[in-house]
């Protein structure tokens, strides 16, 4: 029944899907956060995960003047890895990778994203132009969260 | 270019300089290959240490002064002999630098005597006599900015003021004692600004932007359309600014374009007129009508097939008033044909020149509105939903999300009053409405951000004035500071400064936002936002920048059939074969590919001539490509003694070619050869159905060849650079490799470079519709000028 009326109520038009980053962050969570892509390279994924957790621990990072240690810096509990829709199956991999030497919580949710239809988009006659029309949906997507906690020391 | 030398020779020369020779018969060596690593670094310890001292003091030993320790971003103009642009924890090393310079301790001034110092005085009482007349509320007349000499000047300037200081506060040409005054030319043109009379010589062939001192310390600017615009940060920024347009906000002077606004009494002549220069037809959408939202695209003058170039008009028909603004080149002809529509109607309608009445500041970047919005601070008593809108779209992330052409109007405080930038408190945090039921509303038209009272004072000229009443001095504005504790942020706006500033806020493209204030407030609130820790400035190089990034053309290169990309086009050319014929004759190689002949095909711009008349005159031998390619070059043989040239093989369209310039004798100027394809037009629709005429030479010249703009991308590695040559890659599903000649190619790539934001070379270009109508991939290929490589390209229409 419902697949029905998802029939019935599909837009014909070119589909634009936006970005479900909306909120504002801060520079350190956009340090501490990565969000995985469905195009993301897993290995690239890996390394790239690895590099902010590198920074963190003092073994590794061992510059004089450690900003990681210091500041809002020393707040920071964990890295969070995010990855909606398509991409959830390579997050969850990447912390099965990653629980091998760290700790890993795993959370998930969904997560509001908007959908942008335009109508009559590929006729190119002047009369239709007028007629032009955009249509935004809201949609719920599922995803998941890691929560790769830093190892300092 | 001379041939490049062995590859492999050099490669290995280059190895070699760099390994060192490793030494094996030591008496470290315990047995024969296993090495006593303590006893080796011990025997070596004092060399180690004197060797990175070394590197340390040659490090150092180069950095001579003092700044040049200090990294780019901190380095400022002038450094070397000014202590003051130096950061004050190194001056006093600074200062001990220039004293130990070769010249020994700087030499002292030298002291005026006599007539010099007589010069100056007068000078000074020049300058002191035209700011006196701006403090009684004047404006220096025509006679001081004319010819005469300085004492005459001195003269009519003490005559106004003594004129002002009688008269009655009320009758004053100004309301402020800045100078800041509103001009705009009531159907007709506006009167240039002349600036201080300090500069004003410097002003009179190109107008100055209100931010053009704060530029002209740190900008390269070009003299371009009557006006003095940034191009570029002096620094080197390609990297930083890609980065920031990714992340942060930059933000550019865009006063430079030109503004105009239309009143129509009537309602339906207000309509015909837009009907008229939009590209919509019958019906105008209600929020474009009304004012809720801006349109950003081709602006018509005259018939549907006149475009002339992308512009943003803003209507808002209660009040009757629209708004057009335009890239400065295109202000003439847009004025005049606007002119001429507005004198034929009956009703009460007028044209103001608003050029140098507005300003604008562009911002680019996701976070554009949330770090502008720490400058602008909204008066609270204003329409509630432009504060609701404001206050959304200050706290998040535009990623694409807010469609294009949202609009929101209100009025801000003197931004001066602020020391520091302010984040807008957050919206009132609920849950149920977010950011995403925002855009909602705002497509569906339930949400009015325009505040009615400031669109009207920003869109006429009694409203304009009223903003600068009492605007306040830099001088005035610290006195207020020192008056409070040093910890106060921001001063006592109403009491201080009562002065409101109508702003408009649109966003005019895919990531990219305008606000248009009046002229004079454009630098008080520049020069607030730059202190903005998101913000980054930048110029016209940076805007081109990112259009590219965007995959999107850039007005006017990117369009080359229009009058303005062509003239640009034209003049490119002109300078690049200038620049090569001051080459060295040793250093060109005239065989390489393109340079063989440059009259026939030229290699120094987008020769469209060129592939118009290679198209056109195969179409009137009426042989196909293979067939002439068949035929040797034979003698030249005429058509019943004309100029018309037999056209039996390739040798032969392309001598003709080259003559058909010199043939065409017309009064009129030919046209630009090539034309933005529309399958509405009939001969358009038959070029690519190839079933077009061409009856003889003359037509030839007259006809414009139907061209599609696109983007390309490389497939694989590789570059491209500007001009480079697109090739047809068949028919067929697979791309075929191409000939090298000219007669193959396609189109041009008009931008071309490395992309930062896709990670390998992309290009805006333009090529044959029937090329691109034809092919059933989107492929191509493309080579660049003078090489012989063809790189496979993917492309899409823009």
């Amino acid at each position: 029944m419902s697949l029905k009326i998802a029939k019935q109520s599909r837009i014909n038009g070119k589909h634009i899907k936006h970005s479900a980053n909306t909120k504002l962050v801060s520079v350190i969570e956009r340090e501490t956060t990565f969000l995985v892509k469905s195009k993301t390279p897993f290995i690239s994924a890996v390394k790239q995960i690895q590099r902010s957790l590198d920074k963190f621990n003092k073994k590794i990072n061992k510059k004089s003047t450690n900003k990681y240690q210091g500041g809002d810096y020393k707040k920071v509990k964990y890295i969070v890895v995010k990855g909606m829709g398509k991409a959830m199956e390579k997050t969850l991999s990447l912390g099965v990778h990653f629980e091998e030497n760290y700790k890993v919580d795993v959370f998930t949710g969904s997560v509001e994203v908007l959908d942008e239809f335009k109508i009559n988009e590929n006729a190119s006659d002047s009369e239709d132009e007028d007629d032009e029309e955009t249509i935004y949906k809201k949609r719920m997507v599922s995803y998941v969260e890691l929560r790769i906690w830093l190892q300092r020391e | 270019m001379p041939p490049k030398g062995n590859i492999n020779a050099k490669k290995a020369k280059l190895y070699n300089s760099r390994t060192i020779r490793t030494q094996l018969s030591d008496p470290s060596f315990t047995e024969k290959e296993k090495l006593n690593i303590a006893d080796f670094l011990r025997a070596r310890e004092f060399e180690i240490s004197s060797f990175e001292r070394s590197q340390l003091n040659t490090k150092y030993a180069s950095s001579t002064r003092v700044f040049q320790n200090l990294p780019r971003t901190m380095r400022r103009r002038t450094a070397s002999h000014n202590v003051k642009r130096i950061p004050s924890r190194l001056r006093s090393r600074a200062l001990r630098e220039m004293q130990n310079s070769t010249n020994g301790v700087p030499p002292k001034k030298k002291r005026s005597r006599g007539r010099q110092i007589y010069e100056l005085q007068v000078r000074r009482k020049l300058l002191k006599c035209s700011s006196l007349l701006k403090k009684v509320g004047g404006l220096p007349n025509d006679k001081v900015y004319g010819n005469s000499n300085i004492r005459s000047k001195i003269q009519e300037l003490t005559k106004q003021i003594k004129e002002l200081e009688s008269s009655d506060k009320e009758r004053k040409p100004l309301n402020n004692e800045v100078g800041s005054y509103d001009n705009t030319g009531i159907n007709a043109y506006a009167s240039r600004p002349r600036g201080n009379i300090k500069y004003y010589k410097r002003q009179k062939e190109n107008v100055w932007l209100p931010t053009h001192i704060w530029h002209a310390k740190r900008f390269h600017l070009i003299k371009q359309h009557g006006y003095q615009i940034p191009q570029s940060p002096t620094q080197k920024c390609f990297k930083s600014m890609n980065r920031q347009n990714k992340k942060g906000a930059v933000i550019f002077d865009t006063s430079y374009y030109d503004t105009i606004i239309v009143e129509i009494k009537g309602e339906e002549e207000y309509k015909s007129l837009l009907l008229n220069i939009t590209k919509y037809k019958k019906r105008l959408p209600d929020s474009f009508l009304n004012g809720t939202k801006t349109y950003n695209n081709w602006i018509y003058l005259g018939d549907e097939t006149n475009k002339v170039g992308k512009a943003m008009i803003y209507s808002n028909l209660s009040i009757n008033k629209i708004l057009v603004r335009v890239y400065p080149s295109l202000f003439l002809s847009v004025f005049e044909y606007l002119k001429s529509k507005v004198q034929n109607y009956f009703s009460e309608s007028n044209i103001y020149d608003c050029r140098y009445s507005l300003g604008s500041i562009d911002l680019c970047g996701p976070q554009a509105i949330p770090a502008i919005s720490k400058v602008l601070h909204i008066v609270k008593d204003q329409n509630p939903a432009s504060l609701k809108v404001w206050k959304f779209l200050a706290s998040s992330n535009d990623s694409g999300i807010v469609p294009v052409g949202t609009t929101i109007a209100f009025e801000i405080w003197d931004p001066r009053l602020w020391k520091k930038p302010t984040r807008v408190p957050p919206p009132q945090m609920n849950t149920e409405f977010t950011i995403n039921d925002l855009v909602v509303s705002l497509n569906e038209g339930n949400c009015d951000g325009i505040n009615k009272t400031s669109i009207e004072h920003l869109l006429s000229s009694e409203g304009r004035t009223a903003s600068y009443k009492d605007q306040l001095s830099i001088k005035a504005i610290s006195k207020e500071f020192n008056k409070v504790s040093p910890l106060t942020n921001s001063i006592q706006h109403k009491e201080v400064a009562p002065s409101r500033i109508p702003v408009l806020v649109s966003k005019i493209g895919q990531n990219k936002w305008t606000i248009i204030v009046p002229w004079y407030w454009v630098l008080p609130i520049w020069i607030s936002a730059v202190h903005v820790r998101q913000v980054l400035p930048g110029g016209l190089k940076q805007l081109h920048q990112f259009n590219f990034e965007s995959l999107n053309p850039t007005f006017p290169h990117d369009f080359p059939f229009l009058a303005d990309g062509w003239f640009a086009n034209e003049a490119l050319g002109k300078l690049n074969e200038a620049k090569y014929s001051k080459l060295k004759k040793s250093s060109v190689n005239t065989a390489r590919p393109d340079f063989e002949d440059p009259d026939l095909f030229s290699p120094f711009n987008c020769d469209w001539t060129a592939i118009r008349n290679f198209v056109f005159l195969r179409k009137l031998s009426k042989k196909s490509v293979e067939d002439l390619a068949k035929n040797e070059p034979t003698y030249v043989r005429h058509i019943e003694e004309t100029v018309h040239r037999e056209l039996n093989s390739l040798h032969d369209i392309k001598q003709q070619s080259k003559e058909i310039s010199n043939i065409y004798t017309g009064t009129t100027p030919l046209p630009i050869p090539i034309a933005l394809y529309n399958k509405n037009i009939e001969f358009h629709a038959a070029f690519v159905a190839g079933s077009y005429e061409i009856e003889n030479l003359v037509a030839v010249a007259n006809k414009q060849l139907p061209v599609i703009q696109i983007a390309i991308e490389l497939v694989n590695k590789g570059t491209i650079s500007d001009g480079a040559r697109l090739y047809f890659a068949g028919t067929g599903a697979e791309p075929i490799p191409p000939k090298l000649d000219h007669f193959y190619t396609a189109g041009f790539a008009t931008s071309g470079a490395y992309n930062l934001s896709e990670g390998h070379a992309t290009a805006i270009g333009l090529i044959r519709a029937d090329v691109k109508l034809q092919s059933n991939h989107n492929f191509l290929f493309i080579r660049n000028i003078g090489k012989t490589t063809f790189h496979l390209a993917k492309f899409h229409e823009i």
